[in-house]
């Protein structure tokens, strides 16, 4: 067993660093070569430039751009978002131009390459959430029938307390009475999103926020315990929203003295 | 019948898919060259090229397709324009395409690998059957080195000798 060991080690090994490569691009980059690859054999993109004394791993914009290969797949804002935090969780940047990359003061170590070839790989896996897509466009088109139908001077998208910098305790709006009350808007398509909603409302509160809290949830989404315990926290201000059918959530903004757009 | 449940497009009955003559009109490089449809980092279309083909376990219609990255500079390296068939039940077998030299390549059951230069991927029964336990795969994992592309036209112009693009006349001219 021990020489079997051995010699698997030695086959993975000699194996494993013949399939790295580093191929020199026109521009002076090199394309790393590696055995992480797409279904259809094209490499994990993972580009290896230096500029003015910086190194820069960069996937330069193709881990999200494959993703649109497949039509019936939409990189809306929100799933954006999502990337967003998935790379940064790995250490490293979604540009604005949708590239990944980070820079390094010396040259990369091979853990450093690892990272970014895991974190472009995580990447690829977002059309996997397809389902939980459908749950971001339901939030997306609440936020956007909110954001049409309430007067501009009395809503703001995606606010944050000053207590904090938005990163944890984000309400989609925050909407502003006839009377000047606040109204903060949490809506909701999943019981995670639903969990977090909770604890913002809760965090608003301790800090002594005032306003109304308030939940609009398509409510099917909700297991029986999350229903109950959000009914509680938002003392009964939630209101159930179907997909495409805001109605009844512009109706109760309405009877909140939320001024409307006509 | 694969694992993921897509028939098997078999090798000969792809090479006389990607042998037929194929009817474009006049402005198909147009088309192809300036797609309509653009999202925030690249323009695609697709041509269909209407009636349906049987090749073997399979019927559908063929197209042809590009792929372009928007606003990239020259030297363009970019870009994929491709033949494919979409079948009835709306599964894409991209049978033969043509790509810029934008990023390495592994031809993954036989492990050789392409550098970023011009490469020409092929639908092969091989590859369909190397990925078949895949609820959704790419049969054209393997590539050939092409010649160099002087860029998008020039590539183009390669997929319409390979998979023997006729231009309409007009009817009137």
């Amino acid at each position: 067993m021990t020489d079997d060991a051995a010699d698997l080690t030695q086959l993975l090994k000699s194996a494993w660093c013949d399939s790295f490569e580093a191929f020199p691009g026109a521009d002076g980059e090199l394309f790393l070569s590696t055995p992480f690859t797409y279904d259809d054999g094209d490499n994990l993109p993972v580009v290896l430039e230096f500029h003015g004394g910086t190194w820069t791993l960069t996937d330069r914009g193709d881990a999200v751009a494959r993703l649109g290969y497949d039509d019936e797949f939409s990189f809306t804002p929100a799933l954006e978002e999502v990337a967003r935090r998935v790379i940064a969780a790995g250490g490293h940047s979604l540009q604005a131009d949708l590239v990944i990359s980070n820079d390094y003061p010396d040259l990369p170590s091979v853990y450093d390459i690892a990272d970014f070839v895991r974190t472009v790989a995580q990447v690829g896996a977002l059309p996997a959430l397809r389902e939980r897509q459908s749950q971001l466009r339901f939030v997306e088109d609440a936020v956007k029938a909110v954001s049409d139908a309430v007067a501009p001077a009395n809503q703001v998208l995606n606010w944050h307390p000053e207590e904090e910098d938005g990163a944890l305790f984000k309400t989609d709006a925050k909407l502003v009475t006839e009377d000047g009350e606040d109204v903060y808007l949490w809506l909701v398509g999943d019981s995670s999103k639903a969990e977090r909603s909770m604890t913002s409302a809760l965090e608003y509160r301790r800090w002594g926020l005032e306003g109304r809290s308030m939940l609009g949830v398509r409510l099917d989404s909700l297991g029986a315990t999350t229903r109950r315990r959000a009914v509680r926290v938002f003392n009964d201000d939630v209101v159930s929203i179907q997909p495409d059918d805001p109605g009844p959530l512009i109706e109760r903004l309405g009877d909140l003295r939320i001024p409307l757009v006509a | 019948m694969a694992g993921s449940g897509w028939p098997v497009l078999p090798d000969a009955a792809a090479q006389r898919l990607i042998d037929l003559p194929k009817r474009v009109a006049a402005d198909w490089r147009q088309v192809l060259l300036n797609p309509p449809i653009a999202d925030r980092q690249f323009r695609k279309t697709r041509l269909y090229l209407g009636g349906e083909e049987e090749a073997g376990p399979v019927r559908g219609e063929l197209f042809l397709y590009s792929r372009l990255r928007k606003d990239e500079e020259e030297p363009r390296r970019t870009y994929t324009f491709g033949l494919g068939l979409r079948d009835r039940v709306g599964r894409d077998y991209r049978l033969l395409r043509c790509n810029g030299p934008s990023h390495p390549h592994v031809n993954k059951v036989e492990g050789d690998r392409l550098p970023p230069v011009c490469h020409v991927h092929r639908i092969t029964e091989r590859y369909q059957l190397h990925l078949a336990h895949r609820p959704k795969w790419e049969g054209d994992g393997f590539a050939i080195i092409s010649r160099p592309y002087a860029g998008p036209d020039d590539a183009l112009t390669d997929l319409a000798s390979l998979v023997n693009i006729e231009v309409e006349e007009a009817l009137f001219a």
